[in-house]
Formats: C-alpha cells, sequence, structure tokens
C-alpha cells in the first residue's frame, strides 16, 4: 500500500479501497493505525464502514452458488478475471472459484501479483493540475456567464468597426491607377493643332511626362 | 551758321526721336492679337533642328528638361522618337492617339504685342516680340528672322517674375532628312478620339473657350480649351481615380481650396476630386490664369464619411 499521511488520506486513495483493505485485514503497522484514527475522527468514513461491513457480512450469509459455467470450461489460467478479482467486480460465486485457483497456479498468482503492482504504481502517481491558464479560463468563465450581454455588445461593435471599415476602405480605392502618359499624348495632340505656346517643343509625350 | 543752327537743330531732333522714340515704340501697343497669329503661323510652317532647355518655376519648385527638336513640314520630332502635329502623337513609329477633327480657335482678344524689336540669338538674327495682356508683359518670344522658328520664349506671372522659360541652345535652319521622312508616316495603330457633345461644359474658362470635346478610352472625357496662346485639357474621370505620378504631389491652394499639383518642365498638372468625379487639368497656362479657371470648375470635395462608407459598401 502507499503511504499514508495526514486525515485526508482516505480522500485521497478512496475511502472504499481502504477500508475493504482494513477489513480484509491487509492493512498493518503505521498503516493501520492511522486508518483506524482516521475512521474514528470522520464521520463520512464511520458510515461507510459500517455499509461496507454489513455488505460483506451479508455475502457471507448468502447461499453457495454453482460456477459459472465460462469458469468450469476455462481449462487454462486467469487473465481478465484477476483484474475483476482486484477491483471486486467479481460476483460472490465466482470470488471462491478464483481463489481456489489461485492455490493451486503459480502462474496466475504471478500474474495477479504483477497487475496488483501495475495498479498501485498507477494509482501512486502525482495528481496532475491543469495548467495555470485553465484556471483563469475557469475563473472567467463564471464571470462571463454574469455578463453576457457585455459579449454581445462588445461583438456588435467590432462587426460595426469592421463594416466601416471595409466600407471605408472601398471607397477610397476603387478604382486602379491611371497613368498620366496617356493624358499628356491626348493634350498635346489635340494642342498641336492650335496656334500659340504649345506649338512650342515639348518633351516626349509618349516616353517622358512633359 | 545757320546752315550750322539747322544742322545742329536736324541732330538734336535725330536724337531726340532716337532717344525718345524707341522707348516710345517698345511700350505703345503696335501690334494686334491677328499680327500675333501670324508670328505663330510662321512657327507652324517653319523648318529647323535644335536642343532646347526649358524650365518651369512654380510655387518654389523648378522643373527643367533638355530635349533635342526636329521640325519639318508643320511636323515636330522630339527627342527622335516622338511625332507630333495635325492632331495626332506617334511614339517610336507604333502610334499613339490620334484626333480626326478640331475646331480651330485664334487668339484671343486680350493679347496685343508692342513693336518687334531686332535682337541676336545664336549669332542669328532675330526679333523679340513682348506679348501683352492688358498693362501686363505676359511674355516674350524671339523668333529667328529667317526660319520664323521660336529660338528664346519667356512666360511671366503676374508679378513679373519667370513662370516658364526655354531657350535653343543649339539650332540649325536645315533638319534633318529623316525628320522630313517621319513627319507624315502614319504608321501604327492609334486610339481615335471622338468629338462628342460640348453640352453642359461651360463655353469660357476665365477666357479660355471650348474648342471641343471628346471620348477617349476608359470613359474620359476630354475638353479642349484655349485662349490661342495657351491652352489647357480638362480631363473628367467617372468616381475616385488615383493617378500613378500623383503619389507624392505637391498641395496648392487656389481659392481656399487644395487640390494636388505636378509640375513638369512644360506643363502643370492639377487634379481633385468632387463626389463620383475626378478631374484633371494638363495645360501650360500661367498660375494666374489657371487659379481663374479653377475658380470656375467645380471645387475640391469629399462626400461626408458615412455617403462614403455606404458608396463603398454598396456602390
Amino acid at each position: 500500500m502507499a503511504n499514508l499521511s495526514g486525515s485526508d488520506l482516505t480522500h485521497a486513495r478512496g475511502i472504499n479501497e481502504l477500508l475493504s483493505a482494513y477489513l480484509d485485514g491487509e492493512l498493518q503497522g503505521d498503516e493501520l493505525e492511522r486508518v483506524v484514527e482516521h475512521i474514528d475522527d470522520c464521520a463520512k468514513c464511520i458510515h461507510e464502514f459500517h455499509q461496507l461491513k454489513e455488505a460483506r457480512t451479508a455475502l457471507r450469509l448468502m447461499p453457495m452458488l454453482e460456477a459459472p459455467e465460462w469458469l468450469l470450461a476455462k481449462v487454462g489460467h486467469l487473465d481478465s478475471e484477476l483484474s475483476a478479482y482486484l477491483d471486486a467486480e467479481l460476483t460472490t460465486a465466482e470470488v471462491p472459484m478464483v481463489i481456489d485457483h489461485l492455490r493451486e497456479c503459480a502462474r496466475c498468482r504471478d500474474e495477479l501479483h504483477l497487475v496488483d503492482t501495475a495498479r498501485t504504481a498507477v494509482r501512486s502517481m502525482p495528481r496532475a493540475e491543469p495548467p495555470g491558464l485553465l484556471h483563469v479560463i475557469r475563473a472567467g468563465r463564471t464571470k462571463r456567464k454574469h455578463s453576457r450581454w457585455m459579449v454581445v455588445a462588445a461583438s456588435a461593435g467590432v462587426a460595426a468597426a469592421v463594416v466601416l471599415t471595409l466600407g471605408f476602405v472601398s471607397s477610397t480605392s476603387q478604382f486602379d491607377p491611371v497613368d498620366l502618359v496617356s493624358f499628356s499624348d491626348r493634350h498635346i495632340a489635340r494642342a498641336s493643332v492650335e496656334s500659340g505656346f504649345s506649338i512650342f517643343p515639348a518633351f516626349a509625350p509618349g516616353a517622358v511626362l512633359p | 551758321m545757320n546752315i550750322c543752327r539747322a544742322a545742329c537743330t536736324g541732330f538734336l531732333t535725330m536724337a531726340m526721336l532716337l532717344v525718345t522714340g524707341l522707348p516710345v515704340s517698345a511700350s505703345s501697343p503696335q501690334l494686334s492679337a491677328g499680327d500675333l497669329e501670324e508670328y505663330l503661323l510662321k512657327v507652324a510652317d517653319a523648318d529647323y533642328a535644335g536642343t532646347q532647355l526649358v524650365i518651369t518655376v512654380f510655387s518654389g519648385e523648378t522643373k527643367a528638361g533638355v530635349v533635342g527638336v526636329a521640325h519639318a513640314s508643320s511636323m515636330l520630332m522630339v527627342a527622335e522618337s516622338t511625332v507630333v502635329g495635325a492632331g495626332r502623337v506617334k511614339v517610336n513609329n507604333k502610334g499613339s492617339v490620334l484626333f480626326p477633327d478640331w475646331n480651330h480657335l485664334g487668339v484671343s482678344e486680350r493679347y496685343d504685342t508692342l513693336r518687334p524689336v531686332s535682337t541676336w540669338h545664336l549669332g542669328r538674327r532675330a526679333e523679340s516680340v513682348s506679348v501683352m495682356e492688358g498693362s501686363l508683359l505676359r511674355a516674350r518670344i524671339v523668333f529667328d528672322k529667317e526660319t520664323g522658328a521660336p529660338l528664346a520664349t519667356e512666360v511671366f506671372t503676374d508679378t513679373g517674375a519667370p513662370f516658364r522659360q526655354s531657350w535653343m541652345f543649339q539650332f540649325e535652319s536645315t533638319p534633318p532628312r529623316d525628320a522630313y521622312e517621319n513627319a507624315h508616316d502614319d504608321a501604327g495603330e492609334y486610339t481615335v478620339m471622338f468629338p462628342v457633345s460640348t453640352e453642359g461644359l461651360p463655353l469660357v474658362l476665365s477666357g479660355y473657350r471650348l474648342a471641343d470635346r471628346y471620348s477617349g478610352p476608359d470613359d474620359v472625357y476630354q475638353a479642349f480649351y484655349s485662349d490661342g496662346l495657351f491652352s489647357f485639357s480638362l480631363f473628367e474621370l467617372e468616381g475616385n481615380v488615383p493617378l500613378a505620378q500623383f503619389d507624392r504631389p505637391m498641395t496648392v491652394e487656389f481659392g481656399n481650396a487644395k487640390y494636388q499639383v505636378l509640375v513638369t518642365p512644360a506643363r502643370m498638372w492639377v487634379r481633385w476630386t468632387v463626389p463620383d468625379k475626378t478631374f484633371v487639368v494638363v495645360g501650360d497656362l500661367p498660375p494666374s490664369h489657371l487659379e481663374g479657371v479653377l475658380s470656375e470648375l467645380p471645387r475640391p470635395r469629399k462626400r461626408n464619411f458615412f455617403a462614403r462608407v455606404w458608396k463603398g459598401l454598396f456602390g
């Protein structure tokens, strides 16, 4: 079992698992003492403990059932049943059959030990905290619920600004630039038949802006 | 003594005439606008070649350029690549623009000329003609006596300051043969400008008379105005059209309105917009004339902000 420390250990690891281990006589030493102390102080755990104890008593009083067909037909070794056994998911009829098989089968005992070790290792991994930003987002969600109208107003404002900007931009530059050289040609060509300074030499109209 | 006295009196009279006669003849209008037009028509018929310097000074900005020209058979060849005359411009033998029809306008009655003064230019006999606009010296032109070609011109502002000047600093009375060969070569494709109705346009703008209006490419209308000495074209474009050469224009205020102005050695360009239209004026007219013309045309005006946005969004 993992190390136990403090009064909140039961809530960290799951009250049912610890109480079950306690009832099964699996806890020892300091771990046993701390669970006992915690049960004495924690009303919730006392309540859970009594419920679990009653359930076990009831199970023991139930009549012995026939072994299921799947288990009787099984010639080889246990596999998924081991995990179910550890998770207390087997029926009362299945549990004695699995226990009897484990007594006789060294390979399944080894397998059970590996599965249990892996489960313990997974459960003992540190709990990952959400990134700080997530806290901010979560906190923000609460606020936003209360100020949703502000979001709507802001969105409308942004949309209006975009529309105005688009309208302004398109109104200011909707035509391609015109080259003045062609205008220069037209003016000089027409002026060439008129008297006046226009008949005096000009710069090459088509090549250089005159 | 009598002979001596008569001789002295005659000498003094001659001296008085020489001293006082020249200013009198130089300050009194002796030639009419029609006489000025005769000078200008001689220019149109002159054959010559040379290299010319042109300078325009406007609003603190000076633009200058040098170009080689050849005038033959009433056509002007510019920089050996462009032929101008008879209502057309041909660039590099490719054609450019052609006006098939036009109305001719004579020199405005507002101009008079002083008696021509004999002078010399580039070692050639010449005549200097001063063009008066009322009491104002508007221009001075030096004509070559032999060919009638303009050897030098000066245009003055209303304050007497030089606005545009040109000088031939190299001149020959015989143009090269290719100038004659190119003069009436019509090869190339031309954009033909067709005359359209002048209805709705002012017939006179600050003394400049409307001669024609043409429809050109891109739905651009061109109205041509002239007073016989200076001329300008008024281009009318649909919409707010940017002009490539006006990327960094000079802004000049005429009559409390701001215009974009582009100064080039031989001409000035003015651009402005009103709602739905862009106007461009190009011409060689002096600043005070330009201001007078602009004052009689629609003034620069912008659509208000929301109208512009609406126009931009929905056309």
